[in-house]
């Protein structure tokens, strides 16, 4: 029969229930507040335990990063050209197959009224009649003062040939 | 009469040999209770976060994981408490991809040390929860066979694990924790975050004879 394990108040190790007194430290077990259950500082050290991991996790798992935080503004995007067409694009261009708002697009002349013509902004192109952030690349990123190098690396390591054994390209 | 002195006029002196002595003290008349520890560690880091505020900047671009090995140092005192520092380095951590597309020869290493305060929950038994936080300093290391750069910061560091005894003195367990860190050798640092999961070996050593009988693996405890 496993025995029944009781607290020692006095070291705070493990005792048989019933013994007369602690094996450890000689103290007196027969009073009932000289002895403790473990059971409940079990549950404690569990709830103690997960309430770590748990922590720990969920707070790994936020990154904190501000999205947008050096994004370009509207302006610098739109220029004057207006965010949204209107309903069926400008019936005044020559093509209006094609959404014309902006005076670089491709196979768009934009006749009258000469408010449709408009140019994007110094961080925009156009593309498909409307005014998009340009292409910065695969390795930058399009901020509120031009293409930036997206990796905290790029211009402080140096680009090497890509295949072993040769040499390292000269800048 | 002089640390008193010192210590109500607020110098800074006399509050540090009051507490050198009252650390002595302690250790005078209670140095059963007081042990020095050693530990050696090997696990894995997974990368989260970001490295900086950039879009798509994030640490797994430059190292998605790494493989520290570390060393601890540090008292116990009355078998609970622990305070001491830690070192981690990982000589050969994972290359992210952003990396690898600059070409050939990429490194990465990633070092790590600070101090950390502890607490177990079980010392005298024969499974020891553990956790505790610390604080430190971090340096990330990138290079390829054209150059190298780095970046340095501050962590925060969360952890737990539990020890389990196999010898007298000896104890070995699993541990996992989480690092937050900026690194603010940058302009526009961000958060990242290094999550370890590894294993850990531990010397305690000191304390005379009683540290011995403290019962660390002592049979009668179930």
């Amino acid at each position: 029969m496993t025995p029944r394990w009781v607290i020692c108040r006095s070291c705070g190790r493990h005792v048989k229930a019933g013994d007369r007194a602690c094996p450890h430290c000689d103290a007196g077990l027969s009073r009932l507040d000289s002895v403790r259950a473990p059971e409940r500082r079990s549950v404690a050290v569990g709830r103690v335990v997960l309430a770590t991991a748990v922590t720990g996790i969920g707070a790994g798992a936020c990154g904190g990063h501000v999205m947008g935080q050096d994004a370009p503004s509207q302006a610098d995007i739109l220029g004057s050209c207006p965010a949204s067409l209107p309903s069926g694009g400008y019936t005044s261009c020559v093509d209006t197959s094609i959404s014309c708002n902006c005076t670089q697009a491709a196979g768009c002349t934009c006749t009258s009224p000469p408010a449709n013509l408009c140019a994007c902004g110094r961080f925009g192109e156009c593309s498909g009649g409307s005014c998009v952030p340009q292409d910065c690349g695969s390795d930058s990123y399009l901020s509120s003062t031009g293409c930036k190098p997206t990796y905290w690396f790029e211009g402080k390591l140096p680009p090497t040939a890509t295949c072993y054994g040769c040499p390292p390209l000269l800048a | 009469m002089n640390v008193a002195r010192g210590m109500r006029r607020g110098t800074p002196l006399g509050a540090m040999l009051v507490a050198v002595i009252a650390l002595a003290s302690a250790t005078t008349h209670a140095s059963d209770r007081l042990q020095f520890e050693a530990a050696g560690r090997a696990g894995f880091g997974l990368a989260l976060g970001n490295v900086d505020t950039a879009p798509g900047d994030r640490l797994d671009q430059t190292s998605p994981g790494m493989v520290p090995f570390g060393i601890d140092f540090g008292v116990r005192l009355q078998s609970r408490w622990r305070a001491g520092a830690y070192f981690d380095f990982a000589p050969a951590a994972f290359v992210g991809d952003a990396l690898k597309r600059l070409g050939s020869g990429n490194a990465v290493r990633v070092a790590r040390f600070g101090g950390e305060a502890a607490y177990h929950l079980r010392p005298e038994g024969p499974f020891d929860p553990w956790f505790g936080a610390g604080f430190g300093a971090e340096w990330l290391w990138a290079a390829n066979s054209a150059g190298s750069t780095s970046l340095s910061g501050v962590e925060m560091l969360l952890e737990g694990g539990l020890d389990m005894p196999f010898a007298p003195e000896w104890s070995w367990g699993p541990f996992v924790g989480a690092t937050f860190g900026a690194y603010t050798s940058l302009p526009n640092p961000d958060v990242h975050e290094w999550a370890l999961v590894g294993v850990r070996v531990v010397a305690l050593f000191g304390g005379g004879a009683s540290a011995q009988a403290s019962g660390r693996g002592d049979g009668s405890d179930p």
